[in-house]
């Protein structure tokens, strides 16, 4: 089985909101000196879901891509010391952006050059962004049908059931290859790499793309939208704590604070 | 001013109520609600004419005999496209409920209608409407302004009330799908989770505990609070992806939208992440032993200190309370 994984890398989303710089310009986020990247969490679930088709199936080849202005080798390749074998980067300093049209374009024509899959894995979203469009617009421009938040993959044969996040449940959706799944983080906790994927991974060397090498176009890096403006929400918080002699009795002061002003 | 569509599911007993939200979302933007058209997503929607006349809006159009195969995305992109193959419209506001979400996306990259997804809401400017985003998990908020005339947004659920003006009832037009409506994925089986008690979403009080909480173990009193409360519990991703709580119990940007009158919170932090799910209830009142934890910039009411200690206090003066 050939799987392609779509993975990108993020300021990490737990940094306080004070470690990221906006450019007012031109709307972009960078991350202050020291702070550091990380592979989209979201993307690594969708990595693991493949190394667990593989132990299954062991023919298989994963293939991992990203698209971005730049990388960092540590991040980018964590995929490979988890277990996986090809990685693709498509480079350039047109890519700095965030346009989700613009995003699925580069990835639908890199997939074009790569070859054919019989899956293809994308997180449910980016967690800077939040788009939670870029595998939609992958699938559509392929052509093929997309089935989003998967729990989890069971392939068998020419099937594949996904159990897919519905709201107080799930759903199993039987489809069959080609096929784009998106992986939430109900699927389970990705594996960490161990020694031997990591020395493996160093060996690997990615093969990386040019806009021109994948045939873009200039009209394929125009962007729908545009951003006027980006701020942090104001919160005027006036929080009344209770008191109490001692923490017991903060807790029976806030039942009584709580009946007090009828919110119980 | 062009007409703007809503899409919105149809239920067996019902129409999913966030389009109401979507009517008055769009109110505030003057439009009036004889100038919306509601796609409606369903199964057998003939059937369910009745239903549809209590869409408070100029017309309802939707197929007549389909079976969309428990709302199963790939038939209701068949769908969705046919309506705009009729309508062509400019504006097109879905709500996002797990069907919405789905949704927008797939007929934005195949209309190739420019999309602002999980708006806030949307402000008007020269003409021109901007939705108004929350990016990096709620951290900041974009303004986002289409460039084409062909555009969408997904608006978040339960930030707007729900129009409830009684006295509109829409024109229907049912269409023919004479189209193939065979998809490759099918949805096979639907397993819902067992919950005893009252459903998070459509709680009054949510009692919801964080990785605070140290272990699936404390949830027995949040539980036995929610009893006397008559309330839902929920949790925080950090609680859920330890396996202490399932996953239905999340609440937040990937979990549970919730706007209860009072949310009450043991020992999460209040990540943005959180918050998104939860900054519409009406009063949040928290414990967590660090006065600086994001929550208490949320909470109106707060108690600082250790949960081991402050719920038993808690525990016994709300026993006393409920009781009289
Ligand atoms: C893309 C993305 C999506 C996400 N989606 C969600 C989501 O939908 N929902 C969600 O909840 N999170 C989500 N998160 C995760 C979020 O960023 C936080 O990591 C998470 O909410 C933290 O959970 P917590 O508050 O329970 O834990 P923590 O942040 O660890 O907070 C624990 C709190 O407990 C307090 N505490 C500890 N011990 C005690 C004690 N004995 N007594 C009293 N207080 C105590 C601490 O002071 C602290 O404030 C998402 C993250 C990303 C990147
Ligand atoms: N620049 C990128 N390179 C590779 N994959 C991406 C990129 N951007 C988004 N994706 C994939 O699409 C998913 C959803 O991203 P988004 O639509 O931006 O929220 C991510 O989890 C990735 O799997």
């Amino acid at each position: 089985m050939k799987i392609l994984v779509c993975v990108k890398e993020v300021i990490d989303p737990e940094v306080p909101v004070n470690s990221i710089d906006i450019d007012s310009d031109l709307w972009k986020f960078s991350p202050k000196q020291g702070v550091s990247k990380v592979l989209n969490g979201f993307d690594e679930n969708a990595v693991e879901a493949a190394l667990n088709i593989k132990e299954q199936i062991p023919a298989t080849d994963i293939t991992i891509l990203s698209v971005g202005k730049d990388f960092s080798m540590d991040v980018i390749k964590k995929p490979l010391s988890m277990g996986c074998q090809n990685l693709f980067l498509v480079k350039d300093d047109k890519l700095d952006q965030t346009d989700p049209f613009v995003t699925s374009n580069v990835l639908y024509k890199a997939i074009r050059k790569i070859g054919d899959f019989d899956l293809i894995l994308c997180g449910r979203h980016a967690s800077d962004w939040d788009n939670a469009q870029v595998p939609i617009g992958i699938a559509e421009l392929l052509n093929i049908e997309c089935v989003t938040l998967a729990k989890g993959i069971t392939v068998d044969n020419n099937e594949i059931v996904i159990d897919r996040i519905i709201p107080g449940g799930i759903e199993k959706v039987k489809t069959s290859s080609p096929i784009l799944v998106t992986v939430s983080n109900e699927y389970g906790e990705p594996r960490y790499p161990n020694l031997r994927g990591i020395m493996a991974a160093g060996k690997i060397q990615p093969t990386i793309f040019s806009l021109e090498d994948i045939d873009l176009t200039d009209e394929d890096l125009i962007s729908t939208n545009e951003i006027i403006e980006i701020f942090i929400p104001e919160k005027d918080s006036n929080c009344e704590f209770v008191a109490g002699e001692d923490e017991y009795d903060i807790g029976r002061n806030l039942a009584l604070k709580l009946r007090d002003k009828n919110l119980i | 001013m062009s007409k703007v569509l809503i899409f919105t599911e149809i239920y067996e007993n019902d129409f999913d109520s966030s389009v109401l939200e979507m009517i008055s979302m769009l109110r505030d933007l003057n439009i009036d609600s004889k100038n919306i058209i509601v796609a409606a997503l369903g199964d057998d929607l003939y059937s369910k004419e009745s239903i549809l006349q209590n869409i408070p809006v100029g017309k309802v159009v939707g197929y007549k005999n389909i079976d969309t195969n428990q709302f199963n995305p790939n038939i209701l992109m068949k769908l969705a496209t046919g309506i705009i193959d009729q309508l062509l419209p400019e504006k097109i506001i879905i709500p996002k409920t797990s069907v919405g979400q789905d949704l927008a996306p797939r007929l934005a990259f195949k209309y190739k209608y420019g999309i602002v997804n999980d708006c806030l809401s949307i402000e008007e400017s020269d003409n021109h409407w901007i939705g108004v985003r929350p990016v990096f998990g709620g951290n900041y908020l974009a303004k986002v302004k289409i460039k084409s005339d062909k555009q969408i947004f997904c608006i978040r659920t339960k930030v707007f009330d729900e129009f409830d003006e009684k006295n509109i009832n829409p024109s229907i037009e049912f269409f023919e799908y004479e189209h193939n409506i065979e998809t490759n994925s099918q949805i096979i089986e639907r397993i819902q989770e067992q919950s005893d008690g009252i459903r998070l979403e459509d709680a009054d009080i949510v009692v919801a505990g964080g990785r605070g909480l140290g272990g699936p173990e404390p949830f027995d009193t949040l539980e036995e609070i929610a009893k006397l409360l008559n309330a839902a519990v929920g949790a925080s991703r950090a609680v859920c992806d330890s396996g202490w709580k399932d996953h239905s119990y999340q609440i937040g940007l990937t979990g549970k939208d919730i706007s209860p009158n009072l949310y009450f919170t043991v020992g999460i932090s209040g990540a943005s992440q959180h918050m998104a799910g939860c900054s519409n209830s009406k009063h949040i009142v928290s414990i967590d032993k660090n006065v600086d934890a994001n929550i208490f910039k949320d909470a109106e009411i707060g108690a600082v200190g250790d949960w081991k200690n402050i719920l038993p206090g808690f525990l016994d003066t709300l026993q006393n309370l409920v009781k009289n």
